[in-house]
């Protein structure tokens, strides 16, 4: 995991193996020094305020060893960086296409980007706040809270122990956590959520692919059920608790080695296994047309009928 | 007269060397350096085996998501870093351990994919046939049960294969790391394995059922991925 520390050692030694293109894409691209203006250009200083033009498709990268990042969506089609390194320093390198934001020690970062424009913000000890942001959003810590709302792109993130908090991803979310909680309140896209020991909780849902799994937490969700959709559910020993809407129109496959298994749809049997000990439920909701997996070793899973918004599509 | 080149010099010129495009001038100075120095030149086979046996690997795509960060980070534009000389040496060693461990990430997780998805759709296969009556339950007499496969399969030597690495990796760097961080992790294994030794055991009663066999998968793969979280931490993090 921390995939920006592997992704930096790895891209060295892929560097290394395949040097040969790489260097020559490099010296096919102007250096920051070769551009004219060097609009970002910035080193060596505690603090910075600054902006500068960036065109749609451009990446702004946020990286600080300790401290604190916030960016914010914005309209026009400028980039704004404030930053503050405390008693450290921090270095800015802007283009059009693309920005790096990098600090020694401490540092605050509040950072307002254009619509189109993708952030990655890194730190490993410290919060990460994205809001409003029409693009794509990584965000990397190790320890420190992660917090994302009305994020209209991908949005991918990657704790070992930070929580994470999220409303409204439109665009998708790839989550993944050691031991953090994620709760996720409105999304939409693929969604994908993976952790270890911690809580995960989805609520207003509206996503045709979902996949949550954890091995001792509980799992939690409450959305639609796209008629096409699949979703997957799994636990080592956490409880599974999905909340459907009345008019659901999928085939739910539950399973569990020694937990129960719980549901407040009236329901036609379509299978029960088996000579063993563990119990699997296979039934039909409506139209059967979705499929809903949900597995647990010891955990109990529980479908309750819900009053959310009844959509299918 | 020639200068004798300098570590610093080297390093400059460390990645022409590895692909074989130093002028003949530049390969002089480095093989007359490579002979004085052993920091440079065990730096120059460290990263030669690496690269040896990385060729070595078969064409695999890599787990899950990993390969997709990867691959961004190459098609990202290029921007000039630094000069070299604002990076100390022990620095620099430090990150050619984790590019070490990177290496290995990558090139296990491959591996592993590969023969880990392999073997569990074999072992799907069998329990759907065991489920279709086909087969009602594997013979132990044969040897050939989902208990034993599980604990012996190739599978499940590419899973512990990749355990020993990564926490040979991980001890390696751990005088690196921020204690509370990896003691975290530590926790996180010992609630894997747990549910490892639960997944197995239920196994043991009941070697055909599918569910317990992906349950042990997901747990096999939770243990690599947290090692590989452990083994990639950022140098000091707290």
């Amino acid at each position: 995991m921390l995939r920006r520390t592997a992704l930096a050692a790895a891209a060295t030694m892929v560097a290394v193996l395949l040097a040969g293109p790489l260097r020559a894409a490099h010296a096919a691209l102007p250096r920051q020094d070769d551009r004219g203006r060097d609009r970002g250009g910035v080193t060596g200083r505690q603090t910075i305020d600054t902006t500068f033009r960036m065109n749609k498709g451009g990446l702004v990268d946020l990286e600080v060893t300790s401290g604190t990042i916030i960016v914010t969506g914005t309209t026009g089609n400028e980039v704004r960086v404030r930053a503050n390194a405390g008693g450290g320093r921090v270095r800015l390198r802007a283009s059009s296409t693309l920005a790096t934001l990098r600090a020694s020690g401490d540092a605050r970062y509040e950072v307002s980007v254009p619509a189109g424009v993708r952030v990655v913000m890194h730190t490993n000890s410290g919060d990460l706040t994205a809001t409003g942001v029409q693009g794509d959003v990584e965000a990397e810590n190790v320890s420190g809270g992660v917090r994302l709302s009305d994020i209209s792109g991908l949005a991918k993130v990657e704790t070992v122990s930070g929580g994470i908090v999220a409303t409204r991803l439109m665009g998708g979310a790839r989550i993944e956590t050691t031991s953090g909680d994620v709760t996720l309140t409105g999304g939409e896209g693929e969604i994908t959520v993976d952790n270890t020991s911690g809580t995960i909780v989805l609520t207003d849902i509206r996503s045709s692919v979902v996949r949550a799994e954890s091995l001792s937490g509980g799992v939690r969700f409450q959305g639609d059920v796209v008629a096409t959709g699949r979703y997957e559910f799994s636990s080592h020993s956490g409880n599974i608790r999905l909340t459907l809407p009345p008019s659901a129109g999928a085939l739910l496959t539950l399973s569990t080695y020694s937990g129960s298994i719980n549901t407040d749809f009236p329901i036609t049997l379509q299978q029960t296994s088996s000579g063993s000990d563990q119990k699997e439920l296979q039934f039909r909701l409506g139209t059967g047309s979705a499929r809903i997996v949900a597995e647990s070793f010891s955990g109990n899973i529980i479908i309750t009928r819900g009053t959310a918004r009844d959509r299918q599509e | 007269m020639t200068q004798r080149m300098t570590c610093h010099e080297y390093d400059a010129l460390l990645a022409g060397d590895l692909e074989g495009e130093l002028s003949p001038e530049e390969r002089r100075s480095a093989d007359a350096h490579l002979l004085e120095c052993g920091r440079c030149a065990a730096l120059r086979a460290e990263l030669l085996q690496i690269a040896a046996a990385a060729r070595e690997l078969p064409l695999i795509s890599p787990s899950r998501d990993l390969w997709d960060g990867i691959a961004a980070r190459i098609e990202a534009p290029v921007i000039a870093l630094g000069p070299t000389t604002e990076r100390g040496i022990g620095r620099r060693q430090r990150l050619w351990v984790v590019a070490a461990a990177a290496a290995l990430v990558v090139a296990t997780a491959g591996t592993t994919y590969v023969i880990t998805k392999a073997t569990v759709e074999a072992n799907q296969s069998q329990v759907a046939r065991a489920e279709s009556g086909a087969t009602r339950r594997i013979d132990d007499s044969a040897g050939t049960t989902l208990v034993t496969n599980s604990q012996t399969s190739p599978a499940d030597a590419a899973f512990d294969r990749e355990v020993v690495q990564l926490r040979a990796l991980l001890e390696q760097r751990r005088p690196d790391l921020d204690s509370a961080t990896v003691a975290l992790l530590e926790r996180n294994l010992q609630i894997i394995d747990q549910a490892i030794a639960e997944s197995r055991a239920a196994l043991a009663k009941d070697p055909g059922s599918a569910l317990l066999n992906r349950q042990l998968h997901n747990a096999l793969g939770k243990r690599v991925q947290v090692l590989r979280t452990a083994a990639l931490l950022p140098v000091g993090t707290n």
